[in-house]
């Protein structure tokens, strides 16, 4: 699964930290998910798209292979 | 309340334990494998003092301490050090049947080897991260 969850940060000027403390996750785990290497649970895709206003499949996209 | 009392229990049983080791008498062909486990478990108690100042960080900084993928990487460590631990064991059983060892220090052995091996199960799993597609 693939995200554009950097592209979007950069878009909002925020900060890893500063997403990870909107979401209540710690920072480690946005480091995580932008390179590709956790997959989220719905409920923090779900808080994520929130922050970004996007919906989820606009944050995250699903890679079929 | 019940969240920092459980590891400061732990922690203190640990200290009295480890300092009732430390003083009581030994012969000198022990004595370099006392300082070895003694030398491990300071690693270990570095270790977890590191990752203790690290939560207290985090809580100032209105983070959590703890999220899933933290408790997910964790989970996994614990059943990987579990299936991994089984194997130390019978290694170390096979051991015991064929040359004398005092329980003391099999026993010792076997619990400082499940540390160590939780400790770079969840190095490991924390570098690699989790992915769970399938």
């Amino acid at each position: 699964m693939k995200n554009r969850m950097k592209e979007l940060r950069a878009r909002y000027d925020l900060t890893q930290n500063d997403l990870a403390v909107k979401v209540k996750v710690r920072r480690e785990t946005i480091v995580f998910l932008e390179k590709g290497k956790y997959n989220p649970s719905l409920k923090l895709a779900y808080d994520i798209s929130k922050v970004f206003k996007h919906k989820i499949e606009d944050v995250f996209i699903f890679d079929e292979e | 309340m019940k969240k920092v009392f459980l590891p400061i229990f732990i922690l203190t049983w640990v200290l009295v334990l480890s300092g009732l080791w430390i003083v009581q008498p030994s012969n000198s062909t022990s004595s370099v494998l006392e300082y070895i486990f003694i030398g491990v478990i300071l690693v270990l108690f570095i270790l977890g003092g590191y990752f203790g100042y690290g939560r207290i960080k985090r809580k100032k900084q209105g983070l959590p301490e703890d999220d899933e993928l933290s408790r997910k990487v964790a989970h996994k460590a614990a059943a990987i050090s579990y299936y991994l631990s089984l194997f130390l064991w019978l290694v170390l059983i096979y051991i015991q049947s064929h040359v004398i060892i005092n329980i003391k220090w099999l026993f010792s052995t076997g619990m400082i080897g499940m540390a160590i091996i939780f400790v770079i199960s969840w190095v490991i799993i924390n570098n690699r991260g989790i992915k769970d597609e399938k």
